[in-house]
């Protein structure tokens, strides 16, 4: 294999990763600017170890593994700032999230699914915000509710469509 | 257990509702500590977390002001180059790099989306100027996606009448109630599959898919086996049909029926059944009485010379929209123009019809076949599949733009329902589409935009479509001023909504590259399944220009081209 061809090879095994390794990183971290941030460093320190990598191993222990050790290094280095998990919770957690992030595509189609079958008004809620990314504010606006309101009856939406997800991927795994 | 789960999932929500303080995060971690099954539900919740965002992501109505500037600028990151790549594979590489980093730009999306702030309040005050934009969310509930039609317009000729405040037009849905026209011919479908001509002026009470009340006028009906029991009220007399083509009329001197074939039952008061064959005619005069009359066939117009007046009006239509498209054509400020009126289903190529022209600008037809447009004898390309698309490529650069399209709307099945998009959505390319609610959405892509006000540059109109409208070929602009930074919507003809946007997104050059008319095309994705974004309709005509159009020119190419 030339050089070029597994530089290929990385690069597209890099790119499809990218959203696991972030769902990955920002579920420990909880934060999304810091997330993005230490995917970057991730991807950067991937990136220059492309000589260890090796087209036979799968790509996505090495990169969680790597990811794994960045996250470390941020809750460290944050010292007072807020993170959600600690680096010990860290090391507990890791496996199971890695293992449920390969997963990740898995969600999508169940995810459409229960997006159609919720109640309109659910429905709306969670695509007015999510997809039309519309501010808290903007949807009580339209919707004459208090921003309260709104939130707490998104939060109920995204749980119902929570539910919805876990059960259809439990019938697919049965 | 199932409790500790729940409050999980509370505390979870509160932390990323930035709502969580220390005692909460303290048992929130004690909780995934102790408990294993707490750990797996917490792996399951930040997945689903993230294939939501992702999901909701994967358009571009997330705005993408970069963190640090490391991924803003494509060319850039080839200072990260890694350190054995020969020569040759230099350059390759940087473009794969460049690629690389795109594809992380687009992971961001996800971080810039709730970096901005995710549940706050504290926007509230601050969105008082998107007010208009705001508002025509629709409350979920009000509408419910069914329809109370009962028939449809099919043809008309030579009518000038409103419903709803709407021209008529073919396609209309109609529902109980009452439809009056002053002039002309219009052929009604009933749901149950009677056909009938109604002659203006006419006063006619649908009531039900089966049922319909004659005021005024004269119409004349057909009724396949399948119809049966079709009935037609007139004064007090009740048409039942038994499966044939007969005609009613009521003017001041009462009312008349007419069998031209087949059999009706004449119900009248407490009178006995009459049966009507072939060549009957009755009388029911302002009396009250019903008699017998002679058959006089030819006041009621027939279905042939309708079509024929039909035809013919539609032959001058087309004949004069032709005329107006050859002055059209050569406007010079279209960048491009496609009139898909090229009656050849399986030449996949789409001129373009721009004078002089440029065979550069021809798209490629992609699964989308050719179908009946705004006339007979004009064609349109119908977009049905979730392949079906048409490819362009349109170089150069450009300010302000104006887009004009004729569409025929069957639903609007997709989250994005697209009209026409450039294949990425880079710095200056336009997106032009229409959301699932109903609304026009237009937006031109402007990187690096980090404003307390958020993304303004997306521009959406009021709702303006319904089921209702299935069907029905509408006018849909859109234009794009960079100096006077104002988006403006238009419906047949008319302003739909507009909108400034602030300076600072405003993209002032635009430009498209590899585009797609009808559906989305994005090459460089691995998640090739979000990028369905087809319509469900047909395009006749589609026009882009390199100056924002004026409500006047707007409204000439309306009216020049309705149907």
């Amino acid at each position: 294999m030339t050089a070029a061809n597994q530089t290929e090879q990385f690069v597209q095994q890099l790119t499809e990763h990218q959203a696991r390794l972030y769902g990955y990183v920002y579920s420990l971290l909880g934060n999304h600017a810091q997330a993005s941030d230490v995917v970057q460093e991730t991807n950067l320190v991937l990136w220059r170890k492309i000589g260890e990598y090796d087209p036979e191993k799968p790509f996505g222990p090495w990169a969680f593994a790597i990811a794994r050790l960045q996250v470390l290094s941020s809750i460290r280095d944050r010292g007072r700032e807020r993170v959600l998990i600690d680096s010990e919770l860290a090391e507990q957690l890791c496996g199971v999230l890695e293992k449920e992030m390969n997963r990740l595509d898995d969600y999508r189609t169940p995810l459409r699914m229960c997006l159609a079958r919720l109640d309109e008004e659910n429905r709306a809620l969670i695509h007015h915000r999510y997809f039309h990314d519309r501010s808290i504010a903007d949807i009580a606006a339209a919707v004459g509710r208090s921003g309260g309101a709104v939130k707490v009856a998104l939060s109920r939406a995204r749980q119902k469509l929570f539910r919805c997800v876990s059960e259809q991927l439990m019938m697919n795994e049965s | 257990m199932k409790d500790q789960l729940q409050e999980l999932e509370h505390l979870l929500h509160d932390w990323e509702a930035g709502v969580l303080d220390n005692e909460g995060l303290g048992r929130l971690r004690e909780i995934l500590r102790t408990d294993e099954a707490a750990r797996g539900h917490f792996a399951r919740l930040q997945t689903f977390n993230v294939a939501l965002m992702s999901e909701a992501g994967s358009g571009e109505s997330i705005s993408l002001p970069l963190p640090s500037g490391a991924a803003s600028d494509r060319s850039a990151p080839t200072t990260a180059a890694p350190p054995s790549v020969d020569a040759a594979g230099g350059e390759r590489s940087a473009r794969v790099v460049a690629f690389v980093v795109g594809a992380l730009a687009a992971s961001l999306l996800v971080a810039a989306f709730l970096s901005a702030p995710p549940f706050g309040d504290d926007v509230v005050e601050s969105n008082e100027g998107n007010a208009s934009s705001v508002a025509i969310v629709r409350k979920a509930s009000d509408v419910e996606p069914s329809s109370r039609g009962v028939a449809i317009v099919t043809q008309l000729v030579g009518v000038n009448s409103q419903v709803d405040g709407r021209e008529l037009s073919a396609g209309q849905s109609l529902v109980p109630g009452e439809f009056r026209i002053e002039q002309g011919l219009v052929q009604i479908e009933f749901f149950c599959g009677a056909t009938i001509l109604l002659e203006g002026p006419a006063e006619l009470q649908l009531v039900s898919t089966e049922l319909a009340r004659l005021r005024q006028g004269k119409l004349r009906a057909q009724v396949p086996p399948a119809a049966h029991g079709f009935t037609v009220e007139a004064d007090d007399l009740r048409v039942v049909d038994l499966g044939t083509e007969f005609g009613v009329s009521v003017s001041t001197e009462g009312a008349d029926v007419e069998v031209f074939d087949g059999e009706v039952e004449v119900h009248h008061g407490g009178s006995a059944i009459r049966l009507l064959g072939q060549g009957d005619a009755v009388m029911h005069d302002r009396r009250g009485e019903l008699a017998d009359a002679i058959a006089r066939p030819n006041r009621f117009v027939d279905m042939a010379s309708f079509h024929q007046q039909l035809s013919a009006r539609q032959v001058d239509q087309l004949e004069a929209w032709k005329r107006w498209t050859e002055s059209f054509r050569k406007d010079e400020r279209l960048i491009a123009y496609y009139d898909f009126n090229d009656p050849e289903r399986w030449n996949r190529r789409l001129p373009c019809r721009t004078e002089p022209a440029n065979r550069e600008l021809d798209g490629a037809i992609v699964g989308a076949v050719p179908a009946v447009g705004r006339w007979d004898g004009k064609n349109s390309l119908e977009f049905k599949r979730p392949g079906d698309r048409v490819r362009v490529s349109i170089p150069g650069e450009f300010r302000s733009l104006s887009f004009s399209a004729w569409v025929r709307i069957d639903s609007l099945d997709r989250w994005y329902n697209s009209l026409f998009l450039t294949d990425e959505y880079d710095e200056g390319e336009p997106h032009w589409q229409i959301l699932d609610t109903g609304q026009l959405y237009f937006s031109v892509c402007k990187r690096g935009v980090k404003s307390p006000l958020g993304n303004q540059r997306k521009v959406l109109s009021p709702v303006f479509w319904e089921p209702s409208l299935s069907g029905k070929w509408l006018h849909l602009a859109t234009t794009y001023d960079v100096d006077r930074r104002l988006t403006r919507h238009y419906l047949n003809g008319e302003l739909l909504h507009e909108q400034e946007i602030p300076a600072d997104q405003v993209a002032t050059v635009t430009r498209f590259g590899p585009s797609t008319i009808g559906n989305w095309t994005r090459p460089n994705r691995p998640d090739l399944d979000f990028a369905i974004r087809n319509l469900n309709g047909s395009i006749d005509e589609l026009a882009i220009f390199s100056e924002p159009l004026s409500a006047e020119e707007i409204q000439e190419i309306y009216v020049h081209g309705k149907p």
